[in-house]
């Protein structure tokens, strides 16, 4: 029983309601500060960028800054960023989902392994992007290459076209960031119970048809949730990119910084920066959807 | 460490089979090309320049070994090494501290709150993580020139904490409703008030889990390179944009190299500390609630 | 339990605070000496030079002066001086900016940021600054009505080859024209692929390139679209078959891949890189001297087939400094012929200062012959405010549709004239019908001072 009882007068039914409640707001009080940053430090910007978007020096009001973003090629950055980002999911789901289904079962050095999938997330993401610059680099033939004269097979020079440029961002970043979806996906694994695989093995199913009807509908929630969270960050990739391929192929998050960078270009920054928000609204909106369907 | 749900009372036979050999071979191929990029970072610490940064075709085993480049790289620098490393190290226990700080209040709020309520809430928090840090950044550097803070450790450490906060709070809510529910109310009618209740009974429980969120706090803030960029003391980066700026700009390489050398080393360590508080339960108790 | 722990965050925190703290201060104060803060952006070669050579020769010569350089590249210094001069914390500070961003500081929408430094120029100008330098203090006073900024090192970009492997073609000289029979298009056509290095990227060398280049064939580098310019797009596209596919990514350090045999001419490169390709060092093999050409380039066609890109730092003082009479005498002291010509021996920047040039080495080195040709005919980029978006933009609509995803030759017209009609615009938006109707026109130029 709580101890903050007071108004023995009252009857009971309403001594409680009154206690529900004066938890609940103590409760969001405690919430308070929290929201209170949170609010200042993200969300004000955040509003602060999409309304500068709509200013230049002489126009209170105008959508200038977006035309002229188009017309320097708004529409390829969102391409290549997009594509960026559907790639490194696809690489990282499909490396983490073999990972964690490795560590779901025991074997000699298992902990060892385990060890070694999340040693990346500990290396600082300029150190990441500087190594992989030597792996994949401008000039000369690389690391990489290096490798792949150790198989037999021709060097290939990545970052001379588009698709191999963002390929070889793609690789680094997932090397990076793989670990983190493995987390999540052992996670998942870990709340399947077991009597289900047993239940199915006994019905006959084969290892592939039960991690099909097994383990990915007990995976779903977990790989909607890892799929959302790290889309937008990979929509927000930045030092990476910039350090392997610095402004070539165009991405929203280098152009934003380039044109930040450039006097006078705070406003056309913002409206780029505004876009980047627009594609990680849809993935917020998705989270509340998908999240709320629960 | 990670550590899955042990598997039911069926005895595994370590037996010589295909899939065993698959199992195997399939960890070694994935455990040396995770590993490769970590041993190319101590390649090019001890390297000779001419044999990685500038070989038109470098080797994947060194020919030689040198000090050289970590001597140059530390000692060329015009901004010393020291004060960057102490004021990376500064930010990161700022931010660790104020992720502990504001995040056990904040679980603990959300993890009393009605499920509702404490749902919508939670929400936020993670359509923070979710937003761009850079289109934050760049506004937010005006309220930080007014007050003067420009390019200060406070400043940078406010903004990174955006970073920190969500992760701590998913991580704190978790451990606290784990915990039995009538703990609290249990200590409060023994004569604590709500604060010594929460300091004193419920916080000690949930350490597991503050020190993973102190943990990666810590690492998230000492690899944060976006708001260190934006908000920047030229007098004094921090560590990640010293890397960056002797890389892009017109800076030594060397720098880079020693400097990515040095920066790597304790985090490789923290990381193998760390992996031991990351229960896959833990975890999956913030996803389902 | 939980309490020891919020106790060790605390403590460590507050420690690792007071070391940053600690560690940051300077060590030597006294109540009579003033100290200068000098902001620049150098190579961290040449900031060493500046730290260990230079500043300690003046502090010797003024004890009661003590020098505290800081190294921050020119965008950020807008930035950093601006909040200073609104914050009203100027303190004594001198800064070394770039030449184009200074612009920014002049122009600024806080009005000008800089102090007037017509009273004071005679003190800190020495009379025997090189003609064309002269030339820019009397165009401040009819551009801004005052003086603002002083020349301190003029830079020049020049072409560098590895005469070993030219020669080995059968190439006896640099070349001599862009078009002809001893051209850059010829040699690059006979040495193959990968040949040519060009900056790329979205940086300012891109830029300045073609800025150089479209003067050379007689255009107007800031309308982008005349036939001058035109003409220099397509000769670009037809060498970019050639050139080192690492231009796409133009990271500073790939000057290097000269000494390393990665590509053999490497067209416009600010001198500094001299010293570091003949020395070598752990980053840079070494070149030999005498496998190197330097000189200013090819020359063009028309009126202005030898004129040359002057880039380079100025001096300037922010608004609201005090202790002027401290920031006069190291000005004069950077611009003196003895700080100048030893800033041009060890780093090799130009200087501006003539009587620098008296008393060299008896040989003297190629790089410092071939810079005082192309000082001879100085082309000067305007200090309009909008130079940056200028670069950018052309870097978006002509040198991406069209060299970087091989839009080639048909495309360049469309593309000129598309960058045209989005600078104009800009202009439009940003400053007004006016400067965006002068633009049109033509109104703003290359400055041949």
């Amino acid at each position: 029983m709580d101890g903050a009882r007071r108004n023995s007068e009252a009857p009971r039914h309403v001594r409680d309601f009154w206690h529900r409640h004066t938890d609940q707001l103590i409760a969001l009080i405690f919430v308070a500060p929290a929201l209170a940053y949170v609010g200042y430090f993200a969300f004000y910007p955040a509003l602060d960028t999409i309304v500068l978007s709509f200013q230049t020096p002489i126009h209170p009001f105008t959508t200038f800054n977006y035309e002229y973003n188009v017309g320097s090629g708004l529409y390829t950055w969102i391409g290549n960023t997009l594509w960026l980002t559907a790639g490194a999911l696809a690489l990282q789901f499909g490396l983490a989902l073999g990972i964690a289904s490795i560590l779901s079962r025991p074997f000699r050095g298992r902990s060892i392994f385990a060890t070694i999938a999340i040693l990346p997330i500990g290396i600082a993401t300029v150190v990441a992007g500087f190594t992989f610059s030597q792996i994949f680099p401008g000039t000369g033939s690389g690391y990489a290459n290096s490798i792949l004269e150790f198989f037999g097979f021709g060097p290939y020079y990545w970052l001379n076209s588009t698709s191999g440029a963002l390929a070889a961002v793609v690789i680094a970043d997932s090397w990076k960031n793989t670990a983190l979806v493995v987390i999540i996906l052992v996670a998942g694994y870990a709340s399947i119970p077991q009597s289900l695989y047993q239940a199915a093995a006994i019905d006959g199913a084969g290892p592939l048809r039960r991690f099909r009807y097994v383990t990915l509908p007990g995976l779903r929630s977990f790989i909607v949730i890892a799929l959302l969270i790290r889309g937008a960050q990979e929509v927000n990739i930045f030092q990476m990119a910039y350090i392997m391929i610095s402004s070539y192929p165009q991405l929203l998050t280098v152009q934003i910084y380039v044109l930040y960078e450039t006097a006078g270009g705070l406003y056309l920054a913002s409206a780029v920066a505004s876009v980047l928000l627009g594609i990680v609204a849809v993935f917020i909106v998705l989270v509340l959807v998908i999240g709320g369907r629960r | 460490m990670i550590d899955p749900r042990p598997p039911a009372a069926t005895h595994v036979k370590r037996r010589f089979t295909w899939s065993n050999i698959g199992l195997y071979a399939t960890v070694v191929v994935l455990s040396i090309a995770l590993l490769f990029p970590i041993y190319l970072i101590f390649l090019i610490a001890f390297v000779p320049d001419k044999y990685t940064l500038f070989s038109g075709r470098p080797p994947l085993i060194p020919p030689t070994l040198t000090l050289a480049n970590l001597q140059t790289g530390l000692t060329l620098s015009t901004t010393p090494f020291i004060p960057s490393m102490l004021l990376s190290l500064e930010i990161a226990f700022m931010v660790g501290g104020i992720a502990i700080g504001l995040g056990i209040p904040t679980a603990y709020g959300l993890s009393r709150l009605r499920p509702t309520v404490a749902y919508g809430l939670t929400t936020i928090l993670f359509v923070v993580n979710m937003l761009p840090s850079i289109t934050i950044a760049i506004p937010i550097t005006v309220p930080f020139i007014k007050a003067g803070l420009y390019g200060s450790p406070i400043a940078i450490a406010l903004t990174q904490e955006l970073l920190a906060l969500p992760i701590t709070t998913f991580l704190l809510v978790g451990a606290f409703q784990a915990l039995p529910r009538d703990l609290e109310s249990q200590a409060r009618v023994d004569g604590a008030n709500r604060m010594r209740a929460l300091y004193g009974n419920l916080v000690p429980l949930v350490r597991p889990a503050l020190v993973a969120a102190f943990l990666l706090s810590w690492m998230l803030s000492w690899d944060e390179s976006t708001f260190a960029l934006i908000l920047y003391n030229p007098a004094n980066p921090t560590l990640p944009v010293e890397i960056f700026l002797a890389f892009t700009g017109r800076g030594n390489p060397d720098i880079a190299v020693a400097f990515s050398f040095i920066a790597t080393v304790p985090v490789i360590i923290l990381t193998i500390f760390l992996q031991k508080y990351l229960k896959g339960e833990d975890l999956a108790v913030g996803v389902r609630g | 339990m939980s309490a020891v722990w919020a106790i060790i965050v605390v403590v460590v925190a507050v420690a690792a605070g007071l070391g940053g703290y600690f560690a940051g201060k300077s060590t030597t104060s006294s109540t009579s000496t003033v100290t200068v803060t000098y902001y620049d952006d150098l190579a961290s070669s040449e900031a060493s030079f500046m730290t260990g050579t230079l500043i300690p020769l003046f502090e010797a010569q003024y004890p009661n002066i003590n020098v505290n350089y800081v190294n921050i590249d020119a965008g950020s210094m807008v930035t950093k001086i601006s909040s200073l001069v609104q914050g009203n914390d100027v303190g004594t500070t001198i800064i070394g900016e770039d030449n184009l961003d200074i612009g920014e500081l002049i122009y600024s929408s806080n009005g000008n940021e800089l102090m007037n430094l017509t009273t004071i120029a005679p003190l800190m100008e020495p009379t025997t600054m090189i003609p064309s330098m002269a030339g820019i203090t009397n165009y401040e006073t009819t551009a801004f009505g005052g003086t603002y900024f002083l020349p301190y090192r003029a830079n020049t970009p020049l072409v560098w080859l590895n005469e070993t492997t030219l020669k080995s073609h059968g190439i006896s000289s640099p070349p001599s024209d862009f078009l002809g029979s001893n051209s850059l298009m010829t040699d690059a056509q006979r040495l193959g692929s990968n040949s040519v290095m060009f900056q790329g990227g979205a940086g300012d060398d891109t830029a300045t390139e073609m800025f150089q280049w479209d003067v050379q064939f007689g255009g107007n580098p800031m309308v982008y679209n005349d036939s001058g310019d035109l003409a220099a797009m397509s000769y670009l596209y037809s060498l970019s078959k050639y050139m080192n596919p690492g231009y796409k990514q133009a990271i500073y350090s790939e000057y290097a891949g000269l000494a390393e045999g990665k590509y053999s001419i490497l067209d416009y490169q600010w001198p500094y890189v001299y010293s570091l390709l003949t020395t070598g060092n752990t980053t840079v093999p070494a070149m030999p001297a005498d496998t190197l050409w330097v000189y200013p380039g090819p020359n063009g066609t028309g009126a202005h087939a030898a004129a040359h890109v002057i880039g380079g730092d100025v001096i300037a003082i922010p608004k609201g400094a005090t202790n002027v009479w401290a920031l006069q005498l190291f000005g004069q002291f950077l611009l003196s012929a003895k700080a100048q010509q030893l800033l041009m021996v060890d780093t090799g920047n130009p200087a501006v200062n003539a009587a620098a040039y008296i008393g060299l080495p008896a040989n003297q080195t190629v790089v410092d012959s071939a810079i005082e040709a192309a000082l001879e005919n100085p082309v000067f980029r305007p200090p309009v405010p909008w130079i940056e978006t200028w670069v950018q933009n052309f870097y978006n609509d002509i040198f991406t549709p069209v060299v970087l995803n091989g839009g080639g030759l048909s495309a360049i017209a469309g593309d000129a004239a598309h960058a045209n009609s989005q600078m104009e615009s800009y202009l439009s938006s940003t400053y007004g019908p006016t400067v965006a109707s002068e633009y049109s026109a033509g109104d703003f130029g290359p400055l041949y001072v």
